[in-house]
């Protein structure tokens, strides 16, 4: 480390607080491409929490990235409710078929009783003992709200949330504890914060006024007991309808969406919570090099300037068909054109 | 704003919808359309309101489960029809849906739930497919319209391996595929060499006569 550079963590903390670091943090997304980095089938990838840790450990170290997470696959939620993963060779593990069918009898399940949570568990373990003082460690929590994606179904979840049925009362409760309980639990592993995944709350789902009555308000709850800092994540979702709402769930930062101008959300978000983002991960794949530099670029220029700016993908997740050249020229151009005092 | 403050029967049901204004939109549709006529009543008020909606969703100023349930309320409508077992569309393209290799169906729901509503009859190939079951599907069916939703991008990636499997087998089927991944990056249809890309499911309604995007 050079003098005066922060560590990771200082950087992040420094953004998070809304004033310039020494230069933009650079959150790089990447799960799935710790199994190539150690020659394994995702699947095999996933089966171990020493190959997560050893994946994280060699991107840090390839790309230069500010974060690393035990996180390895949303799924695996809803594998603690009954349900299925289907691993696949080039992409994200998927949930099977919604495995949850009476809601009335539905109880809350232990997460440390899921092979899927505890395995992520012991990885964000490992690497908050290792590195949890000069980088930021990502937990990932699904919230109640999106969590019946998986558990009913959308088509089903939509027509028990439209229909104010009882039953969707009755069902948050179940998740909101799962929710509380499975964050705290990363946290106590030494995750420095939880990213809050809650894409149905997006206008781009439902409409706002819904929102505000359910998924936000959940929302500020389940934030409200989680005993650390939590990162509002859209998953690709838009939030300028929302902007209120999301300023003031008690998060510390927001992810956004490449749907949105990020001029547009830096002045919305803007002295209020960081925001991350939002670099389009879907056409990121046929990115050239000067295409990934000339992105990289615009989002600094747009969101940078005074601080409460991370770049990263927009969803969360950098897909596994992104190259390594790519997400290459993405970490040298952040490194390069990131240097605060922003021009 | 109510519906009764619209310009036209069009609007009126546009703004029903989009507050899931079942009895209104209900109202709308009953004293606008002729029974004996249900094709009437789909191009002039359905098609067009649906359109409109989903352009207002792909345009960030709708939301996803307004397309959906707009789309839910004209099929009961158009269901509740005395419509001739022929149906409404009789010289319609045989039509089928599917979403491949993922569990993800809103989409897929959205869209049928449209092509319901505005009068076309589509089997359902549900989700989770692999492109070889689905291609035998098409095949045994003679479907000639398959519509293809993906949320994941590995599920919108496999549309190519589903045109390739389809033209080895000499099958001439138009592929019309739809979804997130669509949308972000709007040059994928043609990469996995589909005939067309839906933005939204009144688009896809449109799309089934042979347009273009």
């Amino acid at each position: 480390m050079s003098d005066g550079e922060m560590t990771s963590l200082e950087r992040t903390e420094t953004a998070l607080s809304l004033t310039e670091p020494d230069r933009l943090p650079l959150f790089l997304n990447l799960t799935m491409h710790g199994a190539r980095e150690t020659g394994l089938s995702i699947r095999e990838y996933f089966s171990d929490p020493a190959h997560v840790v050893l994946g994280q450990e060699r991107l840090r170290e390839r790309y230069g990235g500010d974060s690393m997470t035990g996180f390895c696959y949303g799924a695996a939620e809803g594998e603690a409710f009954g349900g299925e993963t289907i691993f696949f060779d080039d992409g994200p593990p998927n949930a099977g078929a919604p495995p949850v069918r009476d809601i009335e009898s539905l109880e809350v399940p232990d997460p440390t009783m899921s092979p899927a949570l505890l395995r992520m568990l012991t990885a964000t373990r490992i690497l908050a003992d290792r590195y949890g003082d000069t980088v930021p460690i990502a937990g990932v929590a699904i919230s109640p709200f999106s969590l019946p994606v998986m558990q009913l179904g959308f088509g089903r979840y939509l027509d028990l949330l439209l229909a104010e049925d009882p039953l969707f009362w009755r069902l948050m409760e179940v998740n909101r504890e799962f929710c509380i309980t499975w964050a705290s639990l990363q946290i106590e592993a030494g995750a420095t914060a939880i990213v809050y995944f809650d894409p149905v709350s997006s206008p781009t789902i439902i409409p706002p006024d819904l929102a505000r009555k359910t998924g936000l308000a959940i929302a500020k709850e389940v934030i409200r007991e989680i005993p650390g800092p939590v990162a509002y994540h859209l998953a690709s979702g838009r939030a300028l309808p929302i902007a209120r709402e999301l300023i003031e769930s008690g998060a510390v930062a927001v992810g956004v969406s490449a749907l949105e101008s990020l001029a547009d959300l830096k002045e919305a978000f803007k002295g209020e919570i960081a925001i991350i983002g939002n670099l389009d991960g879907v056409s990121m794949r046929n990115w050239s090099l000067e295409t990934a530099t000339r992105k990289v670029r615009e989002a600094i220029d747009m969101g940078a300037p005074g601080g409460g700016f991370i770049l990263s993908d927009n969803h969360g997740e950098i897909p596994w068909q992104v190259q390594d050249p790519v997400i290459r020229a993405i970490a040298d151009a952040a490194h390069l054109y990131g240097r605060y005092p922003a021009p | 704003m109510k519906s009764g403050n619209a310009a036209s029967p069009a609007d009126a049901l546009e703004v029903a919808l989009l507050s899931s204004d079942r009895v209104g939109a209900r109202k709308i549709l009953r004293d606008s359309c002729s029974t004996d006529e249900p094709y009437q009543c789909i191009t002039d008020l359905i098609e067009p309101a649906l359109r409109s909606i989903g352009v207002k969703w792909a345009d960030g100023e709708a939301s996803l489960s307004q397309v959906y349930v707009s789309g839910r309320i004209c099929e009961e409508f158009i269901r509740s029809l005395p419509v001739p077992s022929s149906g409404i569309r009789p010289d319609q393209p045989v039509i089928g849906i599917a979403v491949l290799e993922d569990y993800h169906t809103l989409g897929k729901e959205t869209v049928m739930t449209a092509l319901h509503a505005s009068g076309y009859q589509v089997t359902d190939y549900g989700a989770g497919l692999l492109v070889s079951d689905l291609v035998e599907k098409i095949r045994d069916d003679g479907i000639e319209v398959i519509f293809i939703s993906a949320l994941m991008l590995r599920a919108a990636l496999k549309v190519r391996e589903l045109t390739t499997s389809l033209k080895e087998a000499g099958l001439s089927v138009r592929v019309i595929v739809g979804g997130a991944p669509f949308l972000f990056d709007e040059h994928l249809w043609q990469e996995v060499d589909a005939d067309a890309f839906a933005h939204d499911a009144g688009e896809a309604v449109s799309l089934v006569g042979g347009g273009l995007p």
